[in-house]
């Protein structure tokens, strides 16, 4: 037998063609959208409803999230008690995930149990009753809660950095303060229910679903009067000067640094190729970031760089958390590989291995249920299509040494990038 | 319901494949049999510094993860009081290139004084990211030494002290490889769009001419009953006063195991339990409370762990919570309290099972505790505990000589 030559990588082969399995949308009697995906063995599934309800749509801060955390807190017909008992009785978990610019409810349940479950949640979303006991206590804990986020220098430092970038008179510069809590009243929760949330939504249903829960959930939802109104459709103007801000914390051990800026919104026809820049950065374990900050110095456990996507805008964001000492090379090391980037070719060798990385992860990313409900809210919710996928591949196999120089030069002068530390130096 | 096909090399390497021809990617869980109670406790933190470590190049690849990320795959790993474990996702045709590397850093290191020097560093940054840079996130540091007195659980995977971590040598690191490291203290699964045949030859061709080590004989100290309630107090610049209590409960393969985590379901688990309704929603005394189980293969602890509202002190708290549990041990349990919380447990396990990873960890996790088919019977264990199973359960594990409790002080 031939020895072994463990010194040689085995053959590969590169995949030729993805299929992402994609949902089909039904339009309800009501002009509200019913998509629905099944796909996956284990006898589960996920009914989703998402409203254009985020901050975004706000005429006064804290209401999108509190008009959406209350949705499980009381009803016409049950109290707060009698709603969790329910979805716990049945194992069922309800999820409600208030953003800046929509508001997501989500029930997972055996498929067996959707025939209780679904009703349920229409109830829960259109009979909602905003007791004024529970809210008081929903008020506290968010207050006591947002404390203990506040002492963490990453939480601090992301708000922080998102603040610089938008604004304070941003929808996406404003965060949660306990003033902007105790201001908020009933009554401001159901006109944003009234306006934001009755009628105006769609459904995503996935996971092992047949037709008879596709048609319990068309016939559920398919009677209300829906109206798809867009409401409080605003213009924001973005600050133009790029800020630095450093906040001082002397018992700090690490500083939780973030760089970054406002680049674009998803449909940019850029965006599919910065990610490959991006993720050659820092987007993966052998990202150049990585390695240099963290597998060469040791300076830190982890950094990144990604976008952050929102619907009307999306931006990068570079964030570590690093040993408090080190906190001026690492911004440095951060500038450095920005410019290697942008003035000399990746080499081949390392182009392929994020190419090749790219694919496989996206492949992997594409197997379960729920991951295909996700892969189609990340394109449908930001004005895009499945055709982005197609695109997003053909640029992971296109992109040359050349685009990757000019998209760094273009999006990642270093004087461009917002600044902000927490921890010291 | 996990299918799967089982064979051993020679060499010992146990290994298991489940098939699953809908998926166009194949997932590989290598699960060593070492965790942090393996450790020496003048040389903690050893385990997880050395999964760091397996990433620094082996005897004959310099480099593991560039020629995965290269074929496609990622991978990543994890290091508990029990296990250290090992998992990649790579494209099914792929496969063989996991082969290659896994079986070559299971062959031998590279023993690099340069990765030491580096990952060192790495994990001391991850020690303050993780332990000593968050609110209250020293608390598992003092709980387990408070709880335990004589296992090593008392000391937590990252380590009791960063200088163990500081003072690690190459020599150290060595032959902690030789004596955890080798096929036969280690379980392969290999899941997803591939053949049992085509395992089968790899495995024989890349892992079996890997030596077997000397078989590791696991005897650490019993923790000794406890007899008398233990108490900290700690003082930090934390925003609330936060209460921790934690009992020791029975051993992952004991029937009790089961019992103990609905008990703590039934106490804390979800808006509809016990502690939330009557202490947050009521009386108002704490604004989070959570109930869970460490999990761990040895006797572990039941864990009730609150954040307290302003001006409640942790004295009110801690009564209050010994209110419920008295309640709860004292008056009659309904069946559909307990029918709740199965359920909870049942969907949990099928949404789990719902990622291949997860079904190749939990595959490989069974068959290291010496039966592979346990990962098919912990739904019907689950679903066989008894209401008076639980009452006696819970008389037995929640009394005060059996907890210890640490009254995290705002300073503020």
């Amino acid at each position: 037998m031939a020895t072994l030559d463990r010194t040689k990588a085995p053959d590969f082969k590169l995949f030729k063609k993805f299929d992402i399995k994609e949902v089909n949308s039904l339009i309800l009697g009501n002009n509200v959208t019913l998509h629905y995906v099944n796909a996956g063995d284990q006898p589960v599934a996920r009914l989703e409803l998402i409203f254009r309800a985020g901050s975004w749509y706000e005429n006064k801060a804290g209401q999108a999230y509190f008009t959406g955390k209350m949705l499980k807190e009381g009803t016409d017909k049950s109290d707060s008690q009698a709603i969790s008992l329910f979805f716990d009785q049945y194992g069922a978990f309800l999820e409600i995930n208030p953003g800046l610019d929509q508001l997501s409810v989500i029930v997972y349940g055996l498929t067996k149990h959707f025939p209780v479950l679904v009703p349920f949640i229409r109830t829960l979303i259109f009979d909602s009753a905003f007791p004024e006991r529970e809210l008081d206590i929903l008020k506290n804990i968010t207050i006591q809660d947002l404390k203990v986020q506040n002492k963490k220098n990453n939480v601090l430092a992301s708000k922080l950095f998102r603040t610089t970038l938008f604004g304070k008179n941003h929808p996406y510069g404003i965060h949660l303060e306990e003033t902007l809590i105790n201001d908020i009243q009933s009554g401001d929760l159901r006109d944003f229910h009234q306006s934001n949330i009755v009628g105006n939504f769609q459904i995503i249903l996935s996971g092992k679903v047949s037709e008879a829960e596709i048609k319990l959930v068309a016939e559920t939802f398919g009677d209300l009067s829906a109206t798809n109104a867009i409401q409080n459709g605003r213009d924001y103007r973005l600050p133009i000067k790029t800020a630095s801000q450093t906040v001082k914390k002397s018992d700090s051990l690490q500083s939780s640094v973030r760089l970054g800026k406002v680049l674009f919104p998803k449909k940019d026809p850029d965006y599919p190729k910065f990610l490959i820049v991006l993720e050659i950065l820092g987007g993966y374990f052998g990202s150049r970031l990585m390695r240099n900050i963290r597998e060469e110095k040791g300076y830190t456990y982890g950094i990144h760089a990604s976008m952050v996507n929102l619907i009307k805008e999306g931006y990068l964001i570079i964030g570590t958390d690093v040993k408090k000492s080190f906190t001026k090379a690492t911004i440095e090391e951060i500038h450095k590989e920005i410019d290697i980037l942008q003035n000399t070719p990746v080499p081949a060798d390392e182009l392929e291995t994020v190419k090749n990385y790219m694919l496989g992860t996206f492949q992997s990313s594409i197997t379960t249920p729920f991951s295909l409900a996700e892969k189609f809210k990340t394109v449908h919710f930001y004005g895009l299509n499945y055709q982005f996928y197609q695109d997003y591949l053909a640029s992971i196999k296109n992109i040359n040494q050349q685009d990757i120089i000019e998209l760094s030069q273009k999006y990642l002068q270093i004087d461009s990038l917002a600044q902000v530390v927490v921890g010291g130096s | 319901m996990i299918s799967y096909q089982n064979f051993k090399l020679s060499n010992g390497l146990n290994v298991y494949v489940i098939e699953n021809p809908d998926t166009p990617v194949a997932v590989v869980n290598i699960l060593y049999n070492v965790g942090s109670k393996d450790e020496q406790e003048d040389k903690t933190g050893f385990a997880h510094l050395f999964e760091h470590l397996m990433f620094g190049g082996s005897i004959n690849i310099p480099n593991y993860d560039e020629p995965l990320q290269k074929v496609g795959g990622e991978n990543n790993a994890f290091t508990s009081t029990d296990i250290t474990n090992y998992y990649l996702t790579i494209p099914a045709n792929n496969l063989e290139t996991a082969f290659w590397l896994e079986s070559d850093r299971m062959l031998s290191l590279s023993f690099d004084p340069r990765v030491l020097e580096v990952q060192r560093k790495v994990v001391i940054e991850e020690f303050k990211q993780r332990y000593l840079n968050q609110p209250y996130g020293d608390v598992w540091l003092k709980l387990r030494p408070l709880a335990y007195q004589k296992h090593p659980y008392k000391w937590a995977p990252i380590g009791k002290d960063i200088s163990h971590i500081e003072n690690a040598t190459l020599e150290d690191v060595r032959s902690f490889f030789f004596k955890f490291y080798r096929p036969n203290n280690a379980t392969m699964v290999v899941a997803g769009n591939v053949k049992t045949d085509e395992v089968k030859k790899l495995s024989e061709k890349w892992f079996d001419p890997i030596p077997a080590g000397e078989a590791y004989k696991r005897d650490l100290v019993k923790e000794p009953k406890q007899l008398a309630p233990r108490h900290l107090n700690l003082t930090a610049d934390v925003p609330l006063n936060a209460i921790y209590k934690v009992y020791h409960m029975p051993e992952k393969l004991s029937s009790g195991y089961y019992q103990a985590d609905l008990v703590g379901d039934m106490l804390g688990r979800g808006n509809s339990s016990r502690f939330y309704r009557q202490l947050i929603k009521e009386r108002k005394l704490f604004n989070k409370l959570n109930t869970y189980i460490t999990g761990s293969v040895d006797p572990g602890l039941l864990v009730i762990s609150g954040m307290l509202n302003n001006n409640v002190s942790l004295e009110t708290a801690d009564a209050a919570l010994q209110e419920v549990i008295d309640e709860f041990k004292s008056e009659a349990i309904e069946q559909s309290e307990l029918l709740k919380v199965k359920n909870q447990a049942e969907s949990t396990l099928q949404f789990s099972e719902m990622e291949l990873l997860n079904q190749a960890l939990n595959l490989a996790f069974a068959a290291n505790l010496g039966d592979a088919e346990l990962v098919n019977k912990e739904s019907q264990k689950i679903q066989s505990v008894t209401v008076e199973e639980v009452k006696s359960m819970a008389s037995k594990v929640l009394v005060p000589e059996n907890c210890s409790t640490i009254h995290y002080h705002s300073q503020n």
